[in-house]
């Protein structure tokens, strides 16, 4: 399948710039890895061109989305290396058939230089082993150069996340007790005092009791949000038809009869089924909170098959979404509308993306054929093909065959 | 047959905020079940009060304890396992009472074989209500099989 003809050719004698190479990128691309660099707005600021190479085809998509409080964003990308390396001697140097795997960096003030290596093994190899008999020649060689450097604020961004989820972690449940003693007493005032009260004290008391019950519903998406960075991700096969049935039964317990909540055919995929749970209750629970006054409310999931993975789509006929605040939508407790307007803290998009993004995925905001909102991400599938075993639609972007 | 024909139940509660001590002190003197509450603060006292050893020698054994999980001290986990590993007191129900809705928490909270889980809500109506479903539960569950 290789043919080297057809291939690019590739700098390999030229050192790379001491961060990010576009060599890099396109030995990636070469593996079959498609990289593509997302923005805020889901503006692409990075593509590795592996779709375009005709004799790679891609055998892994991955989407990275810069935010801006991510200074790098590390992911782990395997590389088959039975037949896709056999042709390319970089690729090959010290390593038998099999899989392989390259931690790439992303440094988000500079994404369009795009992906920079972190580590990289070979399959059965430790790191040091692999990077030693690999560190040659080349893009890859110079990326070593950095290994040791960039392990080091891998490290230290890895302890830094972990200390902000626990920080979110003991802020939302720590502060819960002195809230609930507020709301409390002042209940318990209106309560026993009542009497001596007039309508104004009455009236204080209510405001009081609200501000702090939207205090502990804050605390509480910030505790979710947070248990999605310390708890793991589990991996099991999950079945998104399911998911979405229930998720529109406890909505309809509810009180939203009235949503249509379409979803046919939807795949298995691997995931942590409490995660994706949550994820499919935010997004249909969101079609409904922002169902249009016009219209009945419909909202349509989709899936089709785009090797490697599922796209899915959660198109509803709301009141939509202006490009321009698609960015804030995302952010936590990012909203658009007051309380007033519609309920809900804005926690809701940035537990979605996140959930999406444990996933290995991104989340994008799109105008629907219907008229609101749609929301695209990819999720892997619960059996993830055998290398070689891509199915309909590895070498092209199309539709593949809705299960 | 009505609640007041039963003798005053006894209740332990385990508490360490005096805020939140009061405001489950007012929200039993609203409930339907006539009760005795008494009120330790910390996790040592609960199991002293539970065995009855000085200064609790005098002391009614409890039909239910209200327990916090976050105490200073012996916590109300560390108070839970020893209650529950004591043939003399594994018969009490415990409810956990406590500000936190974590699962481990809850999950660790049954492994020690607590016989309910309440994570304290924010409204005292809703303070209230809880109050009533642990009468139920105490009215099923704890009284009936005695008689």
């Amino acid at each position: 399948m290789d043919d080297p003809s057809t291939e690019p050719s590739l700098g390999i004698a030229e050192p790379a710039a001491p961060h990010g190479d576009r060599e890099l990128g396109a030995l990636l691309a070469r593996a079959g890895l498609h990289v593509r660099v997302l923005d805020g707005h889901g503006e692409e600021r990075y593509d590795n061109g592996a779709l375009l190479v005709p004799a790679a085809g891609a055998r892994e998509s991955r989407e990275i989305r810069v935010r801006d409080r991510e200074a790098h964003h590390h992911l782990l990308l395997e590389l088959p290396l039975a037949d896709e390396g056999g042709s390319d001697p970089q690729l090959r140097q010290g390593r038998g058939p099999g899989q392989g795997h390259v931690e790439v960096a992303v440094d988000v003030t500079d994404a369009a230089r795009g992906p920079t290596t972190v580590a990289s093994a070979a399959g059965g190899r430790s790191e040091q082993a692999a990077s030693g008999e690999l560190g040659e020649a080349g893009p890859l060689a110079n990326a070593h150069a950095e290994l040791a450097d960039l392990t080091a604020d891998n490290v230290a961004l890895r302890r830094s996340n972990r200390d902000l989820s626990e920080f979110a972690y003991i802020v939302s449940h720590d502060l819960a007790a002195p809230l609930r003693v507020i709301s409390g007493y002042v209940q318990l005032l209106s309560r026993r005092y009542g009497d001596a009260l007039d309508e104004r004290a009455e009236r204080w008391i209510d405001w009081t009791v609200d501000g702090v019950e939207r205090m502990e519903e804050l605390l509480a998406g910030l505790l979710t949000y947070s248990r999605l960075d310390s708890d793991g991700v589990e991996h099991r096969p999950v079945d998104l038809g399911v998911l979405v049935a229930d998720a529109t039964a406890a909505l309809t317990r509810e009180g939203a009869e009235a949503l249509e909540v379409r979803g046919e055919g939807l795949p298995l995929v691997d995931g942590d089924p409490s995660q994706l749970g949550q994820l499919f209750a935010n997004l249909l629970s969101n079609a409904w909170k922002f169902r249009h006054p016009d219209r009945d409310p419909v909202v349509e999931v989709s899936a089709w098959w785009q090797a490697p993975r599922w796209r899915l789509a959660v198109a509803d006929n709301g009141i939509g979404i202006p490009a321009e605040h698609r960015a804030r939508v995302l952010r936590m407790f990012g909203r658009l509308h007051t309380r007033e307007e519609v309920a809900g803290t804005g926690v809701g998009l940035a537990i979605a993306q996140r959930v999406v993004e444990r996933h290995g995925g991104a989340l994008t905001l799109h105008d629907s054929d219907l008229g609101g909102t749609e929301l695209r991400f990819d999720l892997p599938p619960a059996h993830a093909p055998t290398s070689g075993g891509t199915e309909a639609g590895s070498d092209e972007l199309g539709e593949g065959e809705p299960r | 047959m009505t609640a007041e024909a039963w003798a005053p139940v006894q209740i332990l509660l385990v508490e360490d905020s005096p805020a939140d001590i009061e405001l489950t002190t007012e929200a039993l003197a609203e409930a339907r079940v006539a009760n005795d509450l008494h009120v330790v603060t910390d996790g040592d006292a609960a199991l002293a009060y539970l065995r009855r050893e000085p200064p609790y020698a005098e002391e009614p054994r409890p039909d239910l304890v209200l327990l916090d999980l976050n105490l200073p001290g012996k916590d109300g986990r560390a108070v839970l396992a020893e209650a529950k590993a004591d043939p003399e007191l594994a018969s009490i129900p415990i409810v956990v009472l406590t500000t936190s809705a974590a699962e481990a928490d809850i999950l660790r909270s049954y492994e020690l074989h607590a016989n309910s889980y309440i994570t304290k809500p924010v409204r005292f109506d809703d303070f209230l209500r809880t109050v009533q479903s642990l009468e139920d539960f105490w009215l099923t569950v704890v009284k009936l099989p005695r008689r």
